[in-house]
């Protein structure tokens, strides 16, 4: 069957996660025509935590305050590292461009431009972060001033557990007062799932019960605290309406994946892609890619049908194991799509390390594609396999993002940098006519 | 310093000492068990699950092969809960010693074991993951065994009958006086302080460390540690248990249990009791070994490996192979050290644990001048329902039978409900076990399902949180330990899907929750303004 022709662009993006979706939005505000293809993969788990660099050196026992002079550090230490590529103030233009697009889409993340801020997490513990969706951010201010605060958990949603958060905070946050509530939806004793009690808070009755559980069980707390389950969409209403109700400041806590604030995230994502009125977010797969003189030829596999696209330049954005971006055998780390060289442990018995928790790392977390400082990805050679092809996100080598906090900050910044390199490449080059 | 006393003390809660702790409850004799870890810490957690038929040892121990036949027999009567009675083949391939096969069944009939042969097809049909090499086939009678179920029961009605438990107690000091060891000192790791056992007669059960106990003492025993690593498979690849027919070597036994299939093992000497864990290569030479005789294991996921240690007594000088020492037990009653209340059981194998077991009871009963017979010979082991949770899929079975909508799934893998853990967390407060994360593991199938722990142990902390067992930061203590020690098994099988798997751990334990940084020194710099 001779694939059906979709259409041609100046940009193709493979990836939907975090580092494909910036591309895209980058490249639109660049005037190019853009098309991203591929699923969201990973970034289902991402937690709507926009983390830029929260601790470097990797095995040092102290989270980083300053992500900038953190940053400076990591590109004096770390030459291979993504970021080591890239100037300051492009990385501060790449941030701030992207929190403008976020608040655009009705997430007005909140940050301390020099500061990391440490957020309470699930489990207890607490972690850096650069910047907050609005809901997380009257925690951030409630622990840093140490006020008494009220954590409500719920029957059922099982990994939440109110008591937990009180207890193992307790060091760095006493004033903490936890209480197990049943969520007033009618189903006392059900399993919950944060999706599902997002779409039971839309009733006003359901609010108007659970203030009224949360106001009784504050007391002389001056802020409450909940799991992040007050909305499904980038809407601040119910949770404006639930702080009213109350009478007091409200936060949430990003739950396990899939948690909400990720969710949220990736929905306002889709829908500002969706918004621009682009040939955006093209399902499917991308089965194959052939790079020919002029233009990349795509490949798209959705269901049984199968489809070509054309484009100009492209971007990979394919994500780490977990979202399909490498692939590993028992004795080789591969990038399936384009083939491109992985730079990697020579043995598997380097990838990790005896000890998960070993404050250096695994190794496999740095193996990835070699790009150059225009984020180009570099065959055997060292050289770059195509002017116009690029690479962003968590698939760069050089990089530990979960460990060093900076999984956001890093897809952004690569995403940025790689739609410059194109816009400069594409620039003044007329398009080829398509036959 | 506390005292107690105690007519028997039992050093190990491996298969054999609880199956001591069985057999002298049963004949009306109190013990009291000591534990340096948890149950099954040792060799009976990190073993095949394999009930021998005896095949296996027809060539070179004759006596081993018809004592496990015999044993099997008995097992699959008095315990059934603890065995799937899968059967099993023997399976040469091409390139295999011909002549070996050619002997094999006489060998066995010598032995008292049947076997049947099976064309080649014949076999294929019946395991259609063999491979389409195979020369040669007998069935046998194989079956599979849950060591931890097995444990749990036999500790369980020995404490019913009057028997203790302390787990986390090592024994760290043993001295005879005028021939006799008089006291023990154990050293108990979790209250961190030390304990002083007064006991009539003390057994040393210890598996691997048996040589450790007994140096305590004084007495000599020269042992040979020969580690074997094993993998676990995703989904069970054979309904039966399939042996490479050859004489013994690695990666040639696979045994389904469940809903897996465990395929080993390795025969490696190791020095040092401290560095028991699978390894990359040891992982990668069973698999290529294995998928000789089962194509199909090549591509298969894998979750996890373990390494287990088998205690051999060698008296020998150390020049031959590990699989030349006899696989038999060995009962030691120390007269020749000098020491007339100290047994020391070690040794043999998972499938003869209950013999083991009862001759080291009847040496006890002799010297304590009791004469009540052993009863573990006709007596079946009790089921009580709270613990058989660690039967791969019993929990799945129940739980899609009886959904109760007041109960909630805390590990999907493996479908382990909140009522299942309260059952086993219930049964252990009430047996005075400080219920952590890890015993509620050992106990159920929390963890050892496709995700290896990385979103049921949240799940399963969480609820301990609820049901105020764990206070303080404490928790998060005994979740990294835990994941730790899953860690061990996941590295040699990271690759493909559990590497995904794993990548997964590293953004919710590192990316998402901040775990590998503990301490408030990790947040000095938030300190001042």
């Amino acid at each position: 069957m001779r694939p059906g022709f979709l259409g041609d662009c100046d940009v193709a993006v493979i990836g939907a996660g975090l580092a494909g979706s910036a591309a895209a939005v980058f490249a639109v505000d660049r005037g190019l025509s853009t098309l991203v293809c591929g699923d969201s993969g990973q970034s289902c788990f991402a937690s709507g935590l926009f983390d830029l660099l929260g601790a470097h050196p990797a095995d040092s026992d102290r989270f980083l305050a300053d992500p900038w002079e953190g940053l400076e550090a990591l590109r004096r230490h770390c030459p291979d590292h993504p970021y080591a590529r890239l100037r300051r103030e492009q990385i501060q233009s790449a941030v701030a461009a992207w929190l403008a697009h976020l608040a655009d889409c009705g997430l007005a993340y909140r940050h301390q431009p020099q500061r990391n801020l440490l957020v309470l997490t699930a489990a207890g513990t607490l972690k850096p972060t650069y910047a907050v969706p609005p809901t997380v951010w009257p925690g951030i201010q409630a622990l840093a001033e140490g006020k008494r605060a009220l954590i409500a958990g719920f029957h059922g949603l099982r990994e939440f557990s109110a008591h937990q958060i009180a207890a193992v905070a307790a060091r760095l946050w006493p004033s903490l007062r936890p209480v197990c509530l049943d969520f007033p939806d009618g189903r006392p004793g059900a399993e919950r799932a944060p999706e599902l009690m997002a779409m039971a808070v839309v009733r006003e009755e359901v609010r108007r019960r659970l203030a009224e559980a949360l106001r009784q069980a504050a007391a002389d707390a001056e802020v409450v605290g909940l799991p992040a389950v007050l909305g499904r969409q980038a809407d601040e209403r119910w949770w404006r309406d639930l702080q009213a109700r109350v009478g007091r400041p409200i936060f949430e806590i990003p739950t396990l994946p899939p948690s909400l604030p990720g969710l949220r995230l990736r929905e306002a994502l889709t829908d500002r892609m969706r918004r621009s009125g682009m040939d955006l977010a093209v399902p499917g797969r991308v089965q194959r890619v052939e790079i020919q003189q002029r233009h990349f030829h795509l490949e798209l596999v959705e269901g049984h049908q199968s489809r070509r696209v054309l484009a100009r330049s492209l971007i990979v954005a394919t994500g780490r194991f977990l979202g399909g971006g490498l692939t590993a055998d028992r004795q080789t780390i591969r990038e399936p799509l384009l083939d491109l060289p992985v730079v990697q442990p020579p043995h598997r018995r380097d990838w990790h390390r005896p000890r998960f928790f070993d404050p250096a790392g695994h190794p496999i977390n740095r193996c990835g594609l070699v790009v150059d400082d225009a984020f180009r990805p570099l065959d055997a050679r060292g050289r770059a396999v195509h002017p116009r092809l690029a690479a962003a996100g968590t698939i760069l080598a050089g990089h530990d993002w979960a460990r060093e906090k900076c999984g956001s900050g890093l897809a952004v910044a690569s995403a940025w940098a790689a739609v410059n390199t194109l816009a400069r490449e594409l620039d003044g080059k007329a398009p080829r006519p398509l036959a | 310093m506390t005292t107690l006393h105690t007519p028997v003390l039992i050093i190990g809660a491996g298969a054999t000492g609880a199956g001591v702790a069985r057999d002298l409850a049963l004949r009306g004799v109190a013990s009291l068990v000591v534990e340096q870890a948890d149950i099954n810490a040792g060799a009976s957690g990190a073993n095949h699950g394999l009930l021998h038929s005896g095949c296996r040892y027809v060539s070179n121990d004759a006596h081993t092969a018809r004592e496990c036949h015999e044993e099997s027999l008995r097992l699959k009567r008095l315990m059934p809960q603890c065995i799937e009675d899968t059967g099993g083949l023997f399976v040469a391939v091409a390139g295999d010693d011909e002549d070996y096969v050619a002997r094999f069944p006489d060998l066995c009939r010598q032995c008292g074991i049947p076997v049947t042969p099976l064309a080649p097809a014949e076999a294929r049909q019946m395991e259609p993951a063999l491979s389409e090499h195979t020369i040669a086939a007998f069935q046998v009678p194989d079956a599979s065994i849950d060591p931890f179920r097995l444990v749990i029961q036999h500790l369980d009605q020995a404490v019913e009958l009057g028997a203790r438990l302390l787990r986390y107690h090592r024994v760290v000091e043993m001295a005879p006086c005028r021939g006799a060891v008089r006291s023990v000192t154990l050293y108990d790791s979790k209250a961190q302080k030390t304990v002083t056992v007064q006991a009539d007669q003390i057994v040393n059960a210890a598996g691997a460390w048996a040589g450790q106990v007994a140096a305590l003492a004084g007495a000599g025993l020269p042992m040979r540690y020969s580690k074997g690593t094993l993998v676990v498979t995703h989904s069970r690849m054979t309904h039966r248990v399939i042996n490479r027919l050859r004489p013994p070597g690695d990666g040639d036994i696979l045994v389904p249990g469940g809903t897996v299939s465990i395929l080993g093992t390795t025969s490696v000497t190791i020095d040092d009791l401290g560095q028991i864990w699978p390894t990359v290569s040891e992982t990668d030479r069973i698999v290529a070994e294995g998928s000789r005789m089962v194509p199909s294991l090549a591509r298969a996921r894998f979750i996890r490996a373990y390494a287990g240690v088998r205690p051999l007594v060698d008296p020998r000088p150390r020049d031959g192979n590990d699989r030349q020492i006899s696989r038999g037990f060995v009962l030691m009653d120390h007269g020749a050290d000098g020491i007339a209340n100290l047994a020391t059981i070690t040794g043999g194998k998972l499938s003869t644990f209950r013999i083991m077991a009862r001759e080291t009871a009847d040496q006890v009963c002799r010297r304590l001048g009791i004469a009540a017979p052993s009863l573990t010979g006709s007596q079946p082991l009790p089921d009580p329902p709270q613990t058989a949770w660690s039967e791969p899929g019993r929990s799945s079975r129940i739980w899609l039978r009886q959904s109760r909508p007041d109960d909630r799934l805390l590990c999907e893998c493996e479908m382990v409900s909140e009522k299942m853990v309260d059952e086993v967390l219930d049964r252990l407060r009430t047996r005075g076990v400080c219920p952590e994360l890890h015993a509620l593991a050992v106990r159920t199938r929390v963890g050892k399902g496709a995700c290896q722990g990385a979103f049921c142990s949240l799940r399963l902390l969480a609820h301990l949180y609820q049901r105020e067992a764990v206070s303080g930061a404490a928790g998060l203590g005994q979740l990294r330990r835990f994941f730790e020690e899953r860690w061990k098994g996941q590295r040699p099988v990271l690759w493909d899907g559990q590497l995904a798997q794993a990548e997964l751990s590293e953004a919710l334990y590192c990316g998402l929750l901040g775990l590998e940084r503990e301490g408030a020194t990790a947040f000095e710099a938030w300190r001042s303004p």
